[in-house]
């Protein structure tokens, strides 16, 4: 039982990391992109291709790379190219893009980055998907089975820890205050000297670092598994997490991801299979997802844990002073 | 060479028809909503399935058109009164209703999904034969469904230049409040534009299945960003600009299915999408000159 | 006095037009420092896209804009405001989900320090500086009566005290000029001589200033001298008595109200 204990953590330390990498683009610099878990794939992907030795199966499929690399490199070379990958994305789209129209531009490269991921078979092996991953350190440890499940929990909370405590700092910095600025008024925010296209690039860029990161962090915990992990309607359910758990709160996001990332699939895991309609449970786990996401937003858009309303101390001197604006 | 090229030419003219059609769809309904609606393309797969289902029991082709846009009026109504309009009631903005119709696009995917199944389902005319047209080779069933289209976007061509619904539609979707002003009931009319703009989206969705013989629950959904393609490319906001995109996305999508395999017909028009709001987001024939780069 | 000070904002033959529409052509007039000088002429005579242009908000197509010596013409509005020229909106645009305090934290020449390495390693410095921003910030918000609302959020605020928020905001920024687009827009009139205050003491502390404002009144009690613009360009610049006998001036308002009757 606690193993299973573990391995939920495990997956809402994984899928929270993953939210807080969409929170910087979203909740703290206002881009609506649904390209995010694109991004997410790229990391799993290249991740998974750096780990994996060089491919040897039939020979009409295939996929690039295959270095053989422990997981540490994997992870890293995942977050640059996450990184990188969104500083050439987010160049363009952030030049002219805003609101709706970016998220139909990064919805349309969601999709067409997935059917290329998803269908060219050398690449990343197609339809088939990516197997048998090597897990993380596995080599090196050689530890039993629930022995190595638990340093895997740990290695994963650490992670995700690690990442909170970075973001958290930024977020506090006038680094986080520009960027909120920037979120509720570019405008009025480039009048007072804010260059905002380079402030909104570099959230996008963060936002990618953690996504390529996560994503590598995703591909391992999952081992297997083929392109429908990816499909570009996932973005939504992880903005649907930042909504429910609220906004701009990484401890809300944190609790948004636990809800509706983890408990809800969880918990309509054991519905019963009802023979000749396998789809049922999983079309009924997303459409309560979003409507609870829609119910949310109507009746407390701030979210479960809103974002946190900060107070200056003051310095105990009178409020009202030699007042200019009194007549 | 030459003859490849103009039979594909040729199928395009089919793509481009049904493309067209649901361009004016959407295009009809986002003049009365001024954002992109994520599920518009659903209400096209609605109408698709309502088709599909009716003709388990009655096997008539007209029927199950109207089955279709029944559903398709239906749910596009019931998309603007029990979710867009509460939520712009509460002073949502903008970007709000764009989650919202995102969140409504789930919803009708998996109620689809949940009904039908993940599997295609197939839905054609039994087949007929192929014509030659000087160099076009096209089956009956591609006349019939480029005709309907032809008819149903000259319909609304001329609901909405010769018809009073149709000049007071023009009104309210230039300035809601101006229009009221002078008169015309608005919310009615506001009403009114989704109905038939879904009626018009359903029917799309059941061409469409014809057109590809076989589809899921998602068939709309990756449908509308060709719509999105063209309506970008062409210039938001006017028909003619609706049909110009859509011819240009239609056969696009298949003259470039000689050079690269036919899987990327839809990723070329997505790339296109791209390409053309970050460098023209404004179109051929921008009418609507929305604010892509807000001025201040 | 004015008449030896120099020029700070000099706009030389500035021409935008979009598409068909020449909203500015053939602009110019200049600006001496520690100057409150109006800018007036009916609606549509292209005054607040000659302040978007010459803020950076939009680029000039053609024209010269030298701003304390600086050629700035086609320069993006970011950079423009850092050189120490910022202008306002007809809206007060406050960032809203943020508390005034944090309104005024934002207003605060940041001097390169809202960077994320600086975030990450330079903590204690930071924090340093910050401290010093709000002692300011709090002294500014007493002065423009918004202490007590410093923990408020910014779009909770009436439209008055969102109007003083943006006058403590640019006083926090200290430029040396601040073009102000309407800022009576929105005000309730009881408010005005709380907005006139507020600019008199604002250019008392040494900032230049140009005004928008319809209300030619309130333009006349608070400015020097006013350039008055019509169809895109500089028609009369002068005392408010005198343009009132200018012929070209009379025209082009009398233009406006017999196409409004």
């Amino acid at each position: 039982m606690s193993t299973y204990l573990e391995s939920l953590i495990v997956l809402a330390a994984i899928l929270s990391l993953l939210t807080l990498g969409l929170n910087v683009r979203w909740g703290w610099a206002g881009e609506f992109d649904l390209a995010y878990y694109a991004t997410v794939a790229m990391g799993a992907y290249f991740g998974s291709v750096v780990i994996l030795p060089k491919y040897s199966g039939p020979a009409h499929l295939g996929y690039i790379l295959g270095l053989n690399q422990p997981f540490l490199v994997a992870m890293v070379a995942a977050g640059i190219l996450g990184g990188v990958a969104s500083l050439i994305i987010g160049f363009f789209a952030l030049r002219n893009l805003r609101g709706d129209y970016l998220s139909i531009a990064t919805v349309a490269f969601a999709i067409v980055s997935w059917q290329v991921l998803a269908q060219d078979p050398n690449l990343f092996d197609g339809f088939n998907g990516v197997y048998g991953m090597p897990q993380p350190f596995e080599s090196v440890l050689k530890l039993g089975p629930d022995a190595y499940a638990l340093f895997f929990f740990v290695m994963c909370v650490v992670l995700f820890l690690i990442t909170y405590v970075i973001l958290e700092m930024l977020y506090r910095s006038p680094f986080g205050r520009t960027l909120r600025a920037i979120r509720e008024d570019e405008y009025a925010a480039a009048a007072f000297g804010r260059n905002v296209f380079v402030n909104k690039l570099k959230a996008y860029v963060i936002g990618g670092v953690v996504a390529g990161v996560g994503g590598c962090l995703f591909a391992v915990y999952l081992a297997d598994w083929n392109p429908y992990v990816w499909a570009p309607i996932e973005t939504f359910l992880i903005y649907g997490a930042i909504f429910i758990g609220g906004q701009a709160n990484q401890r809300g996001i944190t609790l948004g991801a636990i809800i509706l990332l983890v408990t809800i699939p969880e918990v309509t895991r054991f519905m019963p299979n009802i023979p000749g309609h396998a789809d049922l449970f999983p079309a009924l786990r997303d459409i309560l997802s979003a409507i609870l996401v829609i119910l949310v937003l109507r009746f407390r858009p701030q979210g479960l844990i809103p974002e946190v309303h900060p107070r200056d101390p003051g310095d105990g001197q009178a409020a009202v002073a030699g007042s200019v604006a009194n007549v | 060479m030459i003859n490849t090229i103009l039979e594909s030419v040729g199928f395009g003219m089919v793509t481009a028809s049904i493309l067209a059609l649901a361009t004016v769809a959407v295009g009809l309904q986002f003049s009365v909503t001024n954002i992109p609606n994520f599920a518009a393309g659903d209400i096209m797969t609605a109408g698709a399935f309502a088709a599909y289902a009716v003709g388990f029991v009655i096997n008539n082709a007209v029927i199950q058109a109207l089955a279709a846009i029944v559903v398709g009026a239906i749910i596009a109504y019931l998309l603007n009164k029990g979710l867009l309009q509460p939520f712009k009631r509460a002073g949502a903005r903008n970007i709000m209703l764009v989650i919202i119709t995102l969140s409504a696009s789930l919803i009708l995917q998996n109620i689809m999904l949940a009904i039908f199944g993940g599997s295609e389902v197939f839905y054609k005319f039994p087949n007929s034969a192929p014509h030659h047209f000087g160099p076009f080779l096209l089956t009956t069933n591609s006349l019939l469904i480029m005709g309907t289209a032809v008819v149903a976007i000259v319909g609304v061509h001329s609901i909405l230049h010769y018809t009073r619904l149709g000049k007071a539609q023009r009104a309210v979707s230039d300035d809601v409040d101006l229009a009221r002003v002078t008169g015309i009931d608005s919310n009615r009319i506001i009403d009114l534009t989704w109905l038939w703009s879904g009626g018009m989206a359903g029917f799309a969705g059941f061409v469409l299945a014809l057109e590809v013989g076989a589809f899921t629950n998602t068939l709309g959904f990756t449908y509308l960003f060709i719509i999105f393609a063209a309506s970008v490319v062409g210039g938001i906001g006017n028909i003619y600009g609706a049909l110009l995109g859509s011819l240009l996305i239609g056969l696009g999508m298949e003259v470039s299915a000689i050079w690269v395999s036919g899987d990327y017909k839809q990723t070329f028009a997505l790339v296109v999408l791209i390409v053309t709001l970050l460098f023209r987001p404004s179109g051929i024939f921008p009418s609507r000159i929305r604010n892509v780069v807000q001025a201040v | 006095m004015s008449e030896q000070a120099r020029v700070i904002l000099e706009v030389k033959g500035v021409t935008k037009h979009f598409g068909g529409v020449r909203a500015v052509t053939d602009l110019s007039f200049d600006i001496r420092e520690h100057e409150v000088v109006g800018l007036i002429g009916p609606n549509g005579a292209g005054k607040s896209t000659a302040v978007n242009v010459i803020s950076g908000f939009s680029a000039p197509d053609a024209g010269v804009i030298r701003f304390d010596g600086t050629e700035i013409q086609g320069w993006p509005a970011h950079n423009v405001a850092a050189r120490g020229l910022v202008r306002t909106f007809q809206s007060a645009r406050e960032w809203a989900r943020l508390t005034v305090m944090d309104n005024m934290l934002i207003a605060a020449n940041q001097e390169g320090r809202d960077t994320v390495w600086k975030a990450l390693f330079a903590r204690r410095a930071l924090k340093a500086a910050e401290e010093r921003d709000r002692v300011r910030a709090r002294d500014l918000l007493r002065q423009f009566d918004l202490y007590a609302l410093r923990d408020e959020y910014a779009g909770n605020l009436s439209g008055g005290q969102k109007r003083l928020l943006e006058f403590a905001r640019v006083a926090m920024m200290a430029p040396r000029m601040v073009l102000w687009d309407e800022p009576l827009a929105g005000v309730n009139p009881r408010l005005q001589g709380n907005i006139l205050n507020a600019i008199k003491s604002l250019n008392q502390s040494g900032i230049t200033m140009m005004l928008i404002e319809h209300n030619l009144p309130f333009v006349e009690s608070a400015c020097d001298r006013n350039v008055v613009m019509a169809e895109g360009t500089n028609i009369a610049v002068g005392l408010m008595p005198e343009l009132r006998q200018n012929r070209a001036v009379i025209d082009a308002y009398l233009g406006e109200v017999a196409a409004n009757v």
